[in-house]
Protein backbone atom coordinates (compact mmCIF):
# COMPACT_ATOMS: atom_id res chain seq x y z
CA UNK A 1 0.00 0.00 0.00
CA UNK A 2 1.40 3.61 -0.99
CA UNK A 3 2.17 5.36 2.23
CA UNK A 4 0.06 8.76 2.35
CA UNK A 5 0.96 11.64 2.86
CA UNK A 6 -1.14 14.72 3.53
CA UNK A 7 -0.47 17.61 1.10
CA UNK A 8 -1.00 21.20 1.27
CA UNK A 9 -2.97 22.39 -2.41
CA UNK A 10 -0.99 25.16 -3.50
CA UNK A 11 -3.31 26.79 -5.59
CA UNK A 12 -4.93 27.87 -1.95
CA UNK A 13 -1.84 29.01 -0.53
CA UNK A 14 -1.92 26.86 2.53
CA UNK A 15 0.93 25.84 4.35
CA UNK A 16 0.01 23.12 6.39
CA UNK A 17 1.68 20.36 5.87
CA UNK A 18 2.70 17.02 7.85
CA UNK A 19 4.37 16.54 10.21
CA UNK A 20 2.06 19.00 12.03
CA UNK A 21 3.70 18.96 14.91
CA UNK A 22 5.96 21.82 13.72
CA UNK A 23 3.18 24.27 13.69
CA UNK A 24 2.30 23.64 17.19
CA UNK A 25 3.93 24.40 20.63
CA UNK A 26 4.12 22.07 23.41
CA UNK A 27 6.01 22.12 26.82
CA UNK A 28 6.11 20.06 29.76
CA UNK A 29 6.91 22.14 33.13
CA UNK A 30 9.19 21.22 35.59
CA UNK A 31 6.32 21.60 38.21
CA UNK A 32 4.33 19.04 35.97
CA UNK A 33 7.49 17.15 36.04
CA UNK A 34 7.65 17.29 39.21
CA UNK A 35 3.81 17.07 40.31
CA UNK A 36 3.49 13.45 37.89
CA UNK A 37 6.73 11.94 39.80
CA UNK A 38 4.65 12.12 42.84
CA UNK A 39 2.39 10.44 41.52
CA UNK A 40 4.14 8.03 40.04
CA UNK A 41 6.54 7.06 43.35
CA UNK A 42 3.41 6.97 45.35
CA UNK A 43 2.29 3.89 43.18
CA UNK A 44 5.56 2.21 42.11
CA UNK A 45 6.63 -0.70 44.94
CA UNK A 46 9.82 -0.38 43.23
CA UNK A 47 10.58 3.20 44.13
CA UNK A 48 9.51 2.55 47.86
CA UNK A 49 11.60 -0.15 48.17
CA UNK A 50 15.09 0.03 49.80
CA UNK A 51 17.77 1.09 47.39
CA UNK A 52 20.59 -2.11 46.83
CA UNK A 53 23.84 -0.97 46.39
CA UNK A 54 24.96 -1.19 43.10
CA UNK A 55 28.01 -4.32 42.73
CA UNK A 56 31.39 -4.01 42.26
CA UNK A 57 32.40 -1.18 39.17
CA UNK A 58 33.11 1.36 41.59
CA UNK A 59 33.88 3.21 38.23
CA UNK A 60 30.20 3.21 37.25
CA UNK A 61 29.08 4.48 40.67
CA UNK A 62 31.55 7.27 40.52
CA UNK A 63 29.75 7.60 36.54
CA UNK A 64 26.13 7.98 38.04
CA UNK A 65 27.81 10.51 40.58
CA UNK A 66 29.35 12.91 38.21
CA UNK A 67 25.95 12.53 36.52
CA UNK A 68 24.28 13.98 39.67
CA UNK A 69 26.53 16.55 40.63
CA UNK A 70 26.78 18.33 36.97
CA UNK A 71 22.67 17.95 37.02
CA UNK A 72 23.13 20.29 40.25
CA UNK A 73 25.97 22.71 38.96
CA UNK A 74 24.42 23.30 35.64
CA UNK A 75 20.44 23.04 37.30
CA UNK A 76 18.58 26.22 36.32
CA UNK A 77 17.25 25.90 39.70
CA UNK A 78 13.25 25.87 38.36
CA UNK A 79 12.27 25.01 41.64
CA UNK A 80 13.58 27.93 43.50
CA UNK A 81 13.68 27.98 47.25
CA UNK A 82 10.50 29.56 48.10
CA UNK A 83 9.87 33.08 50.03
CA UNK A 84 10.17 32.82 53.62
CA UNK A 85 6.76 32.35 54.99
CA UNK A 86 5.51 30.50 51.73
CA UNK A 87 3.48 27.57 53.00
CA UNK A 88 5.09 24.25 52.13
CA UNK A 89 4.14 21.03 51.55
CA UNK A 90 5.47 17.93 53.80
CA UNK A 91 7.97 17.78 50.53
CA UNK A 92 9.24 21.05 51.06
CA UNK A 93 7.90 22.27 47.99
CA UNK A 94 5.74 25.76 48.16
CA UNK A 95 1.75 24.69 47.80
CA UNK A 96 0.48 25.75 44.93
CA UNK A 97 -2.75 23.85 44.12
CA UNK A 98 -4.24 20.37 44.23
CA UNK A 99 -6.56 19.13 41.33
CA UNK A 100 -8.31 15.48 40.88
CA UNK A 101 -9.02 15.00 37.26
CA UNK A 102 -12.19 13.33 36.22
CA UNK A 103 -10.75 9.59 37.00
CA UNK A 104 -10.63 7.61 39.88
CA UNK A 105 -8.87 8.76 43.09
CA UNK A 106 -8.74 11.33 45.65
CA UNK A 107 -5.69 13.27 45.82
CA UNK A 108 -4.56 14.57 49.20
CA UNK A 109 -1.70 17.05 50.44
CA UNK A 110 -0.17 17.13 53.50
CA UNK A 111 1.43 20.61 54.56
CA UNK A 112 4.48 20.91 56.26
CA UNK A 113 2.48 22.03 58.98
CA UNK A 114 0.70 19.31 59.84
CA UNK A 115 -2.84 20.33 57.78
CA UNK A 116 -4.25 18.45 55.26
CA UNK A 117 -6.16 18.85 51.58
CA UNK A 118 -8.27 16.73 49.86
CA UNK A 119 -9.74 17.28 46.74
CA UNK A 120 -12.81 14.59 45.18
CA UNK A 121 -12.31 13.34 41.37
CA UNK A 122 -12.91 16.55 39.32
CA UNK A 123 -12.51 19.00 41.72
CA UNK A 124 -9.72 21.84 41.73
CA UNK A 125 -8.41 23.86 44.77
CA UNK A 126 -5.78 26.64 43.93
CA UNK A 127 -3.67 28.79 46.05
CA UNK A 128 -3.88 32.32 45.57
CA UNK A 129 -1.59 33.80 48.31
CA UNK A 130 0.26 32.63 51.22
CA UNK A 131 2.34 34.40 53.52
CA UNK A 132 3.39 33.97 56.91
CA UNK A 133 -0.20 35.38 58.88
CA UNK A 134 -2.57 34.14 56.20
CA UNK A 135 -3.19 31.30 53.52
CA UNK A 136 -5.61 31.97 50.27
CA UNK A 137 -7.03 29.47 48.67
CA UNK A 138 -9.90 29.09 45.99
CA UNK A 139 -12.25 26.03 45.47
CA UNK A 140 -12.71 26.58 42.01
CA UNK A 141 -14.85 23.39 41.21
CA UNK A 142 -15.76 19.91 43.11
CA UNK A 143 -14.99 19.17 46.94
CA UNK A 144 -12.10 19.98 48.79
CA UNK A 145 -11.40 18.39 52.48
CA UNK A 146 -9.65 20.98 54.91
CA UNK A 147 -8.14 19.39 57.78
CA UNK A 148 -6.32 22.35 59.05
CA UNK A 149 -4.38 22.22 62.26
CA UNK A 150 -5.23 24.36 65.35
CA UNK A 151 -2.83 26.49 66.58
CA UNK A 152 -0.88 27.44 63.46
CA UNK A 153 0.16 30.57 62.52
CA UNK A 154 -1.87 31.39 59.58
CA UNK A 155 -5.58 32.17 59.15
CA UNK A 156 -7.16 29.91 56.46
CA UNK A 157 -9.42 31.65 53.48
CA UNK A 158 -10.80 29.40 51.85
CA UNK A 159 -12.89 31.49 48.43
CA UNK A 160 -15.41 29.77 46.37
CA UNK A 161 -17.25 31.28 43.46
CA UNK A 162 -20.14 32.35 46.03
CA UNK A 163 -18.47 32.72 48.91
CA UNK A 164 -15.14 32.80 51.23
CA UNK A 165 -15.23 30.90 54.36
CA UNK A 166 -12.70 32.38 56.83
CA UNK A 167 -11.24 29.49 59.14
CA UNK A 168 -9.23 28.78 62.46
CA UNK A 169 -8.27 25.12 63.44
CA UNK A 170 -11.02 22.90 61.94
CA UNK A 171 -11.94 19.96 59.88
CA UNK A 172 -14.12 21.14 56.80
CA UNK A 173 -15.51 20.05 53.64
CA UNK A 174 -16.02 22.58 50.33
CA UNK A 175 -18.12 21.76 47.56
CA UNK A 176 -17.80 24.15 44.60
CA UNK A 177 -20.51 24.38 42.03
CA UNK A 178 -20.98 27.02 38.99
CA UNK A 179 -24.37 28.06 40.99
CA UNK A 180 -23.51 26.44 44.84
CA UNK A 181 -21.72 26.23 47.25
CA UNK A 182 -21.67 23.72 50.06
CA UNK A 183 -19.69 23.89 53.66
CA UNK A 184 -19.52 21.32 56.17
CA UNK A 185 -17.83 21.56 59.45
CA UNK A 186 -16.55 18.53 60.99
CA UNK A 187 -14.78 20.43 63.67
CA UNK A 188 -14.19 23.68 65.13
CA UNK A 189 -15.54 27.03 63.93
CA UNK A 190 -15.68 28.72 60.52
CA UNK A 191 -17.04 31.71 59.45
CA UNK A 192 -18.87 32.03 56.06
CA UNK A 193 -18.98 35.07 54.34
CA UNK A 194 -21.04 35.30 51.25
CA UNK A 195 -23.43 38.16 49.53
CA UNK A 196 -26.62 35.34 49.57
CA UNK A 197 -26.10 35.02 53.01
CA UNK A 198 -29.09 37.38 54.48
CA UNK A 199 -26.69 38.82 56.82
CA UNK A 200 -23.43 38.29 54.45
CA UNK A 201 -22.26 36.55 57.02
CA UNK A 202 -22.34 33.11 59.45
CA UNK A 203 -20.84 31.04 61.63
CA UNK A 204 -20.89 27.63 61.14
CA UNK A 205 -20.05 25.32 63.72
CA UNK A 206 -19.19 21.58 64.24
CA UNK A 207 -21.80 19.24 62.83
CA UNK A 208 -23.12 22.09 60.68
CA UNK A 209 -23.72 22.15 57.12
CA UNK A 210 -24.78 25.42 54.63
CA UNK A 211 -25.71 25.08 51.34
CA UNK A 212 -26.05 28.48 49.59
CA UNK A 213 -27.36 29.40 46.29
CA UNK A 214 -28.09 32.34 44.42
CA UNK A 215 -31.92 33.87 45.41
CA UNK A 216 -34.31 33.36 42.73
CA UNK A 217 -37.21 35.75 41.82
CA UNK A 218 -39.49 32.64 41.54
CA UNK A 219 -41.71 32.42 44.42
CA UNK A 220 -42.38 28.60 44.80
CA UNK A 221 -39.65 27.73 47.11
CA UNK A 222 -37.23 30.49 48.61
CA UNK A 223 -34.12 28.98 48.33
CA UNK A 224 -31.99 31.19 51.09
CA UNK A 225 -29.32 29.15 53.23
CA UNK A 226 -30.22 27.52 55.96
CA UNK A 227 -28.27 25.44 58.62
CA UNK A 228 -29.32 22.18 59.57
CA UNK A 229 -29.48 20.26 62.55
CA UNK A 230 -26.01 18.94 63.58
CA UNK A 231 -24.84 16.05 61.75
CA UNK A 232 -27.39 16.94 59.26
CA UNK A 233 -26.02 17.85 55.68
CA UNK A 234 -28.05 20.97 53.78
CA UNK A 235 -30.38 19.74 51.21
CA UNK A 236 -30.80 22.45 48.22
CA UNK A 237 -33.90 20.38 47.22
CA UNK A 238 -36.13 17.80 48.77
CA UNK A 239 -34.95 14.02 48.61
CA UNK A 240 -36.55 11.70 45.84
CA UNK A 241 -39.17 9.84 48.51
CA UNK A 242 -38.11 6.60 48.04
CA UNK A 243 -34.85 5.06 49.23
CA UNK A 244 -32.85 3.20 46.66
CA UNK A 245 -33.44 -0.37 45.82
CA UNK A 246 -31.36 -2.59 47.72
CA UNK A 247 -28.23 -3.99 45.55
CA UNK A 248 -29.29 -7.06 44.04
CA UNK A 249 -26.00 -9.46 44.27
CA UNK A 250 -25.28 -10.97 40.40
CA UNK A 251 -21.94 -12.30 39.38
CA UNK A 252 -19.72 -9.36 37.92
CA UNK A 253 -20.62 -8.34 34.50
CA UNK A 254 -23.93 -9.78 33.97
CA UNK A 255 -25.91 -8.51 31.37
CA UNK A 256 -29.60 -9.79 31.40
CA UNK A 257 -31.82 -8.91 28.66
CA UNK A 258 -34.21 -6.96 28.51
CA UNK A 259 -38.02 -7.85 29.32
CA UNK A 260 -40.19 -8.00 26.10
CA UNK A 261 -41.85 -4.45 25.18
CA UNK A 262 -39.82 -2.62 27.85
CA UNK A 263 -37.41 -0.55 25.32
CA UNK A 264 -39.51 2.35 24.96
CA UNK A 265 -40.56 2.85 28.22
CA UNK A 266 -36.67 2.41 29.42
CA UNK A 267 -35.71 4.80 26.68
CA UNK A 268 -38.13 7.36 27.73
CA UNK A 269 -37.19 7.33 31.32
CA UNK A 270 -33.40 7.72 30.35
CA UNK A 271 -34.21 10.76 27.99
CA UNK A 272 -36.42 12.71 30.83
CA UNK A 273 -33.99 11.84 33.57
CA UNK A 274 -31.13 13.21 30.97
CA UNK A 275 -33.46 16.39 30.43
CA UNK A 276 -33.79 16.72 34.04
CA UNK A 277 -30.34 16.49 35.21
CA UNK A 278 -29.67 18.94 32.08
CA UNK A 279 -32.37 21.41 33.49
CA UNK A 280 -30.62 21.36 36.71
CA UNK A 281 -32.93 19.19 38.24
CA UNK A 282 -31.00 16.62 39.60
CA UNK A 283 -33.60 15.72 42.78
CA UNK A 284 -35.90 14.88 39.87
CA UNK A 285 -33.73 13.01 37.67
CA UNK A 286 -32.66 10.85 40.58
CA UNK A 287 -36.23 10.19 40.91
CA UNK A 288 -36.54 9.12 37.34
CA UNK A 289 -33.62 6.78 37.50
CA UNK A 290 -34.62 5.60 40.58
CA UNK A 291 -37.75 4.60 38.79
CA UNK A 292 -36.06 3.06 35.94
CA UNK A 293 -33.73 0.74 38.21
CA UNK A 294 -37.24 0.09 40.31
CA UNK A 295 -39.31 -1.13 37.21
CA UNK A 296 -36.50 -1.95 35.04
CA UNK A 297 -33.43 -3.78 36.76
CA UNK A 298 -32.85 -6.39 33.99
CA UNK A 299 -32.39 -3.43 31.45
CA UNK A 300 -28.91 -3.52 29.78
CA UNK A 301 -28.23 -0.54 30.94
CA UNK A 302 -29.01 -0.48 34.71
CA UNK A 303 -25.87 -0.92 36.34
CA UNK A 304 -25.22 2.70 34.20
CA UNK A 305 -28.29 4.52 35.50
CA UNK A 306 -27.27 2.81 39.45
CA UNK A 307 -23.85 4.96 38.51
CA UNK A 308 -25.57 8.30 37.30
CA UNK A 309 -27.64 8.11 40.27
CA UNK A 310 -24.82 7.47 42.23
CA UNK A 311 -23.35 10.53 41.07
CA UNK A 312 -26.44 12.95 41.30
CA UNK A 313 -26.82 12.16 44.81
CA UNK A 314 -23.33 12.72 45.83
CA UNK A 315 -22.49 15.70 43.32
CA UNK A 316 -25.52 17.54 43.36
CA UNK A 317 -28.04 16.62 45.69
CA UNK A 318 -25.51 16.04 48.76
CA UNK A 319 -26.67 12.75 49.82
CA UNK A 320 -23.62 10.59 50.24
CA UNK A 321 -25.37 7.66 51.64
CA UNK A 322 -27.82 6.49 48.61
CA UNK A 323 -24.98 7.59 46.74
CA UNK A 324 -22.88 4.76 48.05
CA UNK A 325 -25.98 2.47 47.67
CA UNK A 326 -26.12 3.37 44.19
CA UNK A 327 -22.59 3.02 43.07
CA UNK A 328 -22.85 -0.75 45.26
CA UNK A 329 -25.51 -1.44 42.94
CA UNK A 330 -23.95 -0.03 39.35
CA UNK A 331 -21.14 -2.48 40.51
CA UNK A 332 -23.96 -6.07 41.45
CA UNK A 333 -25.38 -4.76 38.04
CA UNK A 334 -22.24 -5.27 36.46
CA UNK A 335 -21.28 -1.96 35.46
CA UNK A 336 -18.15 -1.69 32.19
CA UNK A 337 -14.87 -2.58 33.14
CA UNK A 338 -13.48 1.14 31.91
CA UNK A 339 -15.90 2.41 34.87
CA UNK A 340 -15.23 -0.05 37.52
CA UNK A 341 -12.33 1.36 39.09
CA UNK A 342 -14.14 4.70 39.71
CA UNK A 343 -17.58 3.29 40.52
CA UNK A 344 -15.29 1.99 43.78
CA UNK A 345 -13.84 4.65 44.70
CA UNK A 346 -16.91 6.57 44.41
CA UNK A 347 -18.59 4.23 46.54
CA UNK A 348 -15.85 4.26 49.35
CA UNK A 349 -15.72 7.78 49.10
CA UNK A 350 -19.32 8.25 49.51
CA UNK A 351 -19.35 5.21 52.47
CA UNK A 352 -16.95 8.21 53.99
CA UNK A 353 -18.69 11.11 53.54
CA UNK A 354 -21.77 9.13 55.19
CA UNK A 355 -20.06 8.21 57.90
CA UNK A 356 -19.93 4.41 56.82
CA UNK A 357 -16.57 3.20 57.94
CA UNK A 358 -17.62 -0.50 57.64
CA UNK A 359 -18.66 0.57 53.94
CA UNK A 360 -15.98 1.91 52.96
CA UNK A 361 -13.95 -1.32 54.15
CA UNK A 362 -16.37 -3.29 52.33
CA UNK A 363 -15.27 -1.41 49.18
CA UNK A 364 -11.69 -1.39 49.51
CA UNK A 365 -12.06 -5.13 50.24
CA UNK A 366 -13.84 -6.02 47.61
CA UNK A 367 -11.52 -4.55 45.30
CA UNK A 368 -8.77 -5.95 46.95
CA UNK A 369 -10.13 -9.55 46.66
CA UNK A 370 -11.49 -9.29 42.85
CA UNK A 371 -8.43 -7.17 41.71
CA UNK A 372 -5.08 -8.02 43.32
CA UNK A 373 -3.34 -5.58 41.52
CA UNK A 374 -5.58 -2.96 40.73
CA UNK A 375 -4.36 0.75 39.69
CA UNK A 376 -6.77 1.87 42.89
CA UNK A 377 -5.69 -0.10 45.54
CA UNK A 378 -3.69 2.69 47.55
CA UNK A 379 -6.48 5.14 46.70
CA UNK A 380 -8.91 3.30 48.51
CA UNK A 381 -6.64 2.04 51.44
CA UNK A 382 -6.45 5.76 51.39
CA UNK A 383 -9.81 6.71 52.00
CA UNK A 384 -10.00 3.29 54.69
CA UNK A 385 -6.91 5.28 56.31
CA UNK A 386 -8.94 8.74 56.70
CA UNK A 387 -12.12 7.00 57.26
CA UNK A 388 -13.56 8.98 60.69
CA UNK A 389 -13.66 6.67 63.64
CA UNK A 390 -17.52 5.64 64.29
CA UNK A 391 -18.99 7.14 67.34
CA UNK B 1 7.20 7.83 49.28
CA UNK B 2 10.91 7.94 50.15
CA UNK B 3 12.66 10.89 50.45
CA UNK B 4 15.09 9.67 47.51
CA UNK B 5 11.43 10.08 45.26
CA UNK B 6 10.67 13.18 46.82
CA UNK B 7 12.55 15.29 44.01
CA UNK B 8 13.00 13.96 40.64
CA UNK B 9 16.24 14.97 39.15
CA UNK B 10 16.85 16.65 35.71
CA UNK B 11 18.71 15.74 33.02
CA UNK B 12 22.50 16.32 32.69
CA UNK B 13 23.47 19.03 30.42
CA UNK B 14 24.80 18.99 27.21
CA UNK B 15 28.82 18.70 28.12
CA UNK B 16 28.48 17.06 30.67
CA UNK B 17 29.36 13.60 31.38
CA UNK B 18 26.97 11.42 29.42
CA UNK B 19 24.62 9.08 31.38
CA UNK B 20 23.35 5.77 30.52
CA UNK B 21 21.54 4.99 27.75
CA UNK B 22 18.34 3.15 28.20
CA UNK B 23 19.20 -0.43 28.11
CA UNK B 24 21.36 -0.09 30.92
CA UNK B 25 19.63 1.93 33.32
CA UNK B 26 16.73 -0.79 32.58
CA UNK B 27 19.12 -3.37 34.26
CA UNK B 28 20.24 -1.06 36.65
CA UNK B 29 16.40 -0.68 37.57
CA UNK B 30 15.87 -4.38 37.97
CA UNK B 31 18.54 -4.88 39.95
CA UNK B 32 17.00 -2.24 42.49
CA UNK B 33 18.82 1.30 41.82
CA UNK B 34 15.99 3.80 41.94
CA UNK B 35 18.01 6.67 40.01
CA UNK B 36 18.17 4.04 37.33
CA UNK B 37 14.03 4.59 37.36
CA UNK B 38 14.30 8.77 37.98
CA UNK B 39 16.17 8.70 34.82
CA UNK B 40 14.24 6.46 32.81
CA UNK B 41 11.38 9.17 33.77
CA UNK B 42 13.49 12.30 33.56
CA UNK B 43 14.57 11.38 29.94
CA UNK B 44 11.18 10.08 28.55
CA UNK B 45 8.66 11.98 30.16
CA UNK B 46 8.56 15.39 28.34
CA UNK B 47 8.21 13.04 25.16
CA UNK B 48 5.64 11.27 26.34
CA UNK B 49 3.39 13.55 28.10
CA UNK B 50 3.31 16.19 24.75
CA UNK B 51 2.47 13.12 22.80
CA UNK B 52 -0.29 12.04 25.06
CA UNK B 53 -1.07 15.51 25.23
CA UNK B 54 -1.95 15.65 21.37
CA UNK B 55 -3.57 12.03 21.55
CA UNK B 56 -6.15 13.35 24.54
CA UNK B 57 -6.30 17.01 23.76
CA UNK B 58 -6.52 17.29 27.45
CA UNK B 59 -3.85 18.32 29.04
CA UNK B 60 -5.04 17.29 32.21
CA UNK B 61 -5.86 13.97 31.51
CA UNK B 62 -3.00 13.66 29.35
CA UNK B 63 -0.60 13.65 33.09
CA UNK B 64 -2.92 10.70 34.72
CA UNK B 65 -2.03 8.54 31.34
CA UNK B 66 1.74 9.64 31.79
CA UNK B 67 1.50 8.29 35.23
CA UNK B 68 -0.08 5.52 34.64
CA UNK B 69 2.03 4.41 31.72
CA UNK B 70 5.08 4.72 34.06
CA UNK B 71 3.73 2.74 36.69
CA UNK B 72 2.80 -0.16 34.51
CA UNK B 73 6.16 0.14 32.84
CA UNK B 74 8.00 0.22 36.19
CA UNK B 75 6.16 -2.39 37.51
CA UNK B 76 6.35 -4.97 34.49
CA UNK B 77 10.13 -4.01 33.67
CA UNK B 78 11.06 -7.69 33.69
CA UNK B 79 8.80 -8.47 30.88
CA UNK B 80 10.51 -5.79 28.32
CA UNK B 81 12.43 -8.30 25.99
CA UNK B 82 14.57 -5.91 24.84
CA UNK B 83 16.05 -3.17 27.38
CA UNK B 84 16.94 -1.24 24.87
CA UNK B 85 13.56 -0.40 23.11
CA UNK B 86 12.14 1.01 26.20
CA UNK B 87 10.98 4.08 25.04
CA UNK B 88 9.13 2.46 22.26
CA UNK B 89 7.69 -0.36 25.07
CA UNK B 90 6.75 3.19 27.20
CA UNK B 91 4.74 4.71 24.27
CA UNK B 92 2.80 1.17 23.34
CA UNK B 93 1.55 1.16 27.16
CA UNK B 94 0.69 4.44 26.94
CA UNK B 95 -1.14 4.33 23.95
CA UNK B 96 -2.78 1.58 25.31
CA UNK B 97 -4.14 3.60 28.05
CA UNK B 98 -4.85 6.25 25.72
CA UNK B 99 -7.54 4.15 24.30
CA UNK B 100 -9.02 3.10 27.36
CA UNK B 101 -9.15 6.69 28.61
CA UNK B 102 -11.18 7.01 25.37
CA UNK B 103 -13.69 4.27 26.32
CA UNK B 104 -13.98 6.02 29.70
CA UNK B 105 -14.62 9.33 28.32
CA UNK B 106 -17.39 8.20 25.62
CA UNK B 107 -19.27 6.35 28.56
CA UNK B 108 -19.75 9.22 30.38
CA UNK B 109 -19.82 11.44 27.75
CA UNK B 110 -22.97 9.15 27.72
CA UNK B 111 -24.31 9.33 31.04
CA UNK B 112 -23.82 13.03 30.90
CA UNK B 113 -20.90 13.23 33.22
CA UNK B 114 -17.93 14.01 31.08
CA UNK B 115 -16.75 17.24 32.44
CA UNK B 116 -13.57 17.20 30.84
CA UNK B 117 -11.78 19.93 28.71
CA UNK B 118 -10.70 20.05 26.00
CA UNK B 119 -7.72 22.25 26.42
CA UNK B 120 -5.01 20.72 24.66
CA UNK B 121 -6.88 20.86 20.88
CA UNK B 122 -4.70 21.40 18.01
CA UNK B 123 -5.59 25.38 17.83
CA UNK B 124 -4.96 25.26 21.29
CA UNK B 125 -1.33 24.06 21.50
CA UNK B 126 -0.31 25.70 18.17
CA UNK B 127 2.50 27.77 17.93
CA UNK B 128 2.03 31.93 18.23
CA UNK B 129 3.46 32.87 15.35
CA UNK B 130 1.34 30.59 12.94
CA UNK B 131 -0.53 32.02 10.69
CA UNK B 132 -4.44 32.79 11.10
CA UNK B 133 -4.97 30.50 7.96
CA UNK B 134 -2.64 27.74 9.69
CA UNK B 135 -4.91 28.23 12.66
CA UNK B 136 -8.20 28.12 11.06
CA UNK B 137 -7.03 24.68 9.51
CA UNK B 138 -5.94 23.13 12.62
CA UNK B 139 -9.44 24.55 14.03
CA UNK B 140 -11.15 22.66 11.43
CA UNK B 141 -9.28 19.46 11.74
CA UNK B 142 -9.79 19.48 15.55
CA UNK B 143 -13.37 18.93 14.65
CA UNK B 144 -13.13 16.48 12.46
CA UNK B 145 -10.52 14.35 14.41
CA UNK B 146 -13.04 14.52 17.13
CA UNK B 147 -15.51 12.61 15.07
CA UNK B 148 -13.10 9.96 14.08
CA UNK B 149 -13.65 6.66 15.59
CA UNK B 150 -10.71 6.47 18.22
CA UNK B 151 -8.25 3.75 16.86
CA UNK B 152 -8.35 5.38 13.26
CA UNK B 153 -7.99 9.22 14.74
CA UNK B 154 -4.54 8.05 16.95
CA UNK B 155 -3.18 6.68 14.26
CA UNK B 156 -3.69 9.62 12.25
CA UNK B 157 -2.53 11.67 14.67
CA UNK B 158 0.48 9.87 15.50
CA UNK B 159 1.31 9.59 11.94
CA UNK B 160 0.51 13.27 10.73
CA UNK B 161 0.98 15.28 13.39
CA UNK B 162 3.60 13.37 15.83
CA UNK B 163 5.91 12.23 12.38
CA UNK B 164 6.07 8.56 13.08
CA UNK B 165 7.13 5.93 11.07
CA UNK B 166 4.23 3.07 10.08
CA UNK B 167 6.84 0.52 11.35
CA UNK B 168 6.48 2.41 14.73
CA UNK B 169 3.02 4.01 14.72
CA UNK B 170 1.98 0.00 14.25
CA UNK B 171 4.36 -0.89 17.22
CA UNK B 172 2.68 2.01 19.49
CA UNK B 173 -0.55 1.39 18.72
CA UNK B 174 0.11 -2.71 19.39
CA UNK B 175 -1.39 -3.95 16.06
CA UNK B 176 0.18 -5.08 12.07
CA UNK B 177 1.78 -2.76 9.32
CA UNK B 178 -1.63 -3.64 7.41
CA UNK B 179 -4.08 -2.94 10.23
CA UNK B 180 -2.33 0.48 11.18
CA UNK B 181 -2.43 1.48 7.18
CA UNK B 182 -6.19 0.59 7.12
CA UNK B 183 -6.87 3.01 9.85
CA UNK B 184 -4.68 5.46 8.29
CA UNK B 185 -6.42 5.31 5.21
CA UNK B 186 -10.05 5.08 7.05
CA UNK B 187 -9.48 8.74 9.03
CA UNK B 188 -7.96 9.60 5.25
CA UNK B 189 -11.29 8.91 4.03
CA UNK B 190 -13.43 10.38 6.43
CA UNK B 191 -11.43 13.47 6.88
CA UNK B 192 -11.52 13.80 3.01
CA UNK B 193 -15.28 13.70 3.62
CA UNK B 194 -15.33 16.19 6.18
CA UNK B 195 -12.95 18.99 5.27
CA UNK B 196 -13.74 19.00 1.51
CA UNK B 197 -11.13 22.13 0.51
CA UNK B 198 -8.02 21.38 2.57
CA UNK B 199 -6.41 18.61 0.46
CA UNK B 200 -5.45 15.82 2.12
CA UNK B 201 -5.00 13.25 -0.39
CA UNK B 202 -3.05 9.69 -0.66
CA UNK B 203 0.04 10.36 -3.26
CA UNK B 204 2.60 7.61 -4.50
CA UNK B 205 5.03 6.36 -2.71
CA UNK B 206 7.84 8.35 -3.61
CA UNK B 207 10.09 5.27 -3.67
Amino acid sequence: MNDAKLRADPSRGRALSPPLRRFLRLSVDERAVQRMWHGIAARSPALAARERRPRVAAWAGLVVALVVVLGFVVWDRQVLAPPPGVLLTSDGVPFEGLEAAEKDQVKTVALAEGSRIEVSPGARVEALASTPSELVLLVRRGRARFSVTPGGPRRWLIETPAARVEVVGTILSVEAAERSVRVHVEEGAVLVRSAWLPDAVRRLEAGHSLSLEPPEPAPAEPRSAAPVEPSGLARAEPPPSRAPAPARETGGGARARKRPNDGDATRRLWADADRARRAGQPAAAARLLERLLREHPEDEQAALGAFTLGALYADELGQPEPAAQAFRRALALGIPSVLRDACYVRWAESARAAGDVAGVRRAAEEYAKKYPTGEQLPALQALLDDAPRSP
Amino acid sequence: MTSNAAVVLPLPREGAVPAPVDGELVKRALRGEQFALQLLYRRHVSALTERVTLLLSRSAEAEDVVQDAFVAAFRDLRQLVDPTRFEAWLMRIAVHQVHRRFRRRRLLARLGLDRGVDDARLERVVDPSASPEVRADLARLDDALGRLPVAPRLAWVLRYVEGCELKELADQCGCSLATAKRRIAQADVALRAQLGCMTWGAEPDES
